[in-house]
């Protein structure tokens, strides 16, 4: 009679066991594809730190009190960039641009959904930066310019200090890799974020319809 | 003249030196290339150091013909293939302590299992991790994407190269194996060699 090789067999279905839950079900093999499900999943919450923004103004972002233009911001779009960066950041600021202008459009421009100009005026777009030594507020005045960024729209601050960068990259699993050039290589994707830290989704920056459109229906949905 | 053990320790404790295990993970080449292998090493030195390269009993009886050896081997290599493995691995620690244990304990299994092992066995587990180590090296080499966010995307197309090579390597294993273990004598010059049918009439009968 054949012996059933029990241990090869068990090793087997555990390791099984052990990548379908770590991909869910087969489907995430990287980590980025993991981190987007995993965020939503495990509810996971931005490190609240202290930012300086484009004007040098002190803040900490999470936080309840931060305004959108005439309105309390409920939700953030947020992604991660630095301004001396030719590559990717500023194909996430012209994405922003973007965003900027459906924001604009459906604050001014949807009298007929009042819900909606509502909506729209509790999403603040946020940009954080990754280069604390390089980027104080007159790189990121200039970035906003080029960009054409709009107070109460879109913010763009940099963390107080290194530590705290790299504690509110952690708490969102963005990883940024030095390129060897003097920049650095980091995970392209917005963040829709709640007034608490809490990350409701996240996104390929392609896909910022997407992330803009589950904001508006998150903005609408808080009280 | 230093043992195994010895090497297998200090090979394995270098990994505890924050400089140089860093210069190693920030590469994914030199992760998989380098650090993997060298951990297999470290485990398979060990082996032989600490139990002559022999399996106690115990070990013996649940590792019929080396197949428990090899299936660990092959679910370790498996596992530390995957991007998103060695993304944790340098994320959270639990994994990276993981990752080192791992292919630790499969390094003793390989160098406990080898001698005891069959060469079917042995083929078919080399095999195996041959094709599997060439399939995965040919996806980073074709991704035109960072598969790993912790690396850069050359970086990758150098870890995948290496993985074919190493693929490549383990094929050549497995023929090594096959030719020391085949009874076939290598032909000399002006003599025929012998049809398989003769050779096996030569074979001492089993019949009473």
């Amino acid at each position: 009679m054949i012996k059933l090789p029990v241990l090869p067999v068990a090793l087997m279905l555990g390791w099984l066991a052990l990548t379908s839950g770590l991909t869910r079900g087969w489907e995430s093999w990287t980590y980025e594809d993991w981190r987007r499900g995993e965020a939503v999943h495990a509810g996971w919450v931005a490190q609240s730190i202290g930012v300086n923004d484009a004007l040098g103004r002190d803040q900490s972002w999470p936080g309840r009190d931060w305004r959108c233009a005439d309105q309390l911001c409920r939700i953030h779009i947020v992604d991660f960039f630095y301004t001396g960066c030719d590559g990717v950041c500023q194909v996430l600021g012209a994405e922003f641009q973007l965003m900027q202008q459906a924001l604009i459009q459906h604050r001014t421009a949807s009298m007929h959904s009042a819900s909606l100009a509502l909506a729209a005026s509790r999403v603040g777009l946020l940009s954080v930066s990754m280069d604390v030594r390089h980027d104080d507020a007159a790189a990121l005045r200039r970035y906003a310019a080029r960009h054409k960024a709009q107070l109460g729209y879109w913010s763009l601050v940099t963390p107080r200090s290194m530590p705290e960068e790299a504690a509110l990259r952690r708490s969102l699993g963005v990883v940024a890799v030095p390129d060897g050039l003097g920049g650095y290589v980091h995970n392209a994707s917005l963040h829709v974020v709640d007034e608490h830290g809490q990350v409701l989704g996240i996104f390929d920056h392609a896909q910022w319809r997407d992330a803009l459109d589950l904001a508006l229906r998150l903005a609408r949905q808080a009280p | 003249m230093t043992s195994p053990l010895v090497w297998g320790l200090l090979l394995c404790l270098s990994w505890a030196i924050p400089p140089w295990r860093h210069l190693v993970e920030s590469s994914m080449s030199l992760t998989m290339l380098v650090q993997l292998p060298s951990l297999l090493l470290a485990g398979s030195l060990m082996a032989e150091g600490l139990l002559d390269s022999r399996a106690p009993e115990w070990w013996r009886r649940i590792d019929t013909y080396g197949l428990t050896s090899w299936t660990l081997v092959s679910v370790v290599a498996a596992l530390w293939m995957l991007p998103i493995t060695l993304d944790l691995a340098l994320l959270h620690s639990a994994w990276e302590v993981a990752k080192i244990i791992g292919w630790v304990v499969a390094g003793v299994a390989s160098r406990l299992a080898w001698s005891r092992t069959s060469l079917g066995v042995k083929t078919f587990f080399l095999g195996n991790l041959a094709w599997m180590t060439t399939v995965v090296g040919l996806l980073y080499i074709e991704s035109e994407q960072r598969l790993c966010v912790s690396f850069l995307l050359e970086d990758q197309l150098w870890a995948g190269r290496g993985l074919v090579c190493y693929g490549g390597a383990m094929v050549l294993l497995v023929m090594e194996q096959a030719l020391r273990a085949s009874d076939i004598e290598p032909c000399r010059s002006g003599e025929a060699q012998a049809p398989i049918s003769h050779r096996a009439d030569r074979r001492p009968s089993t019949e009473g």
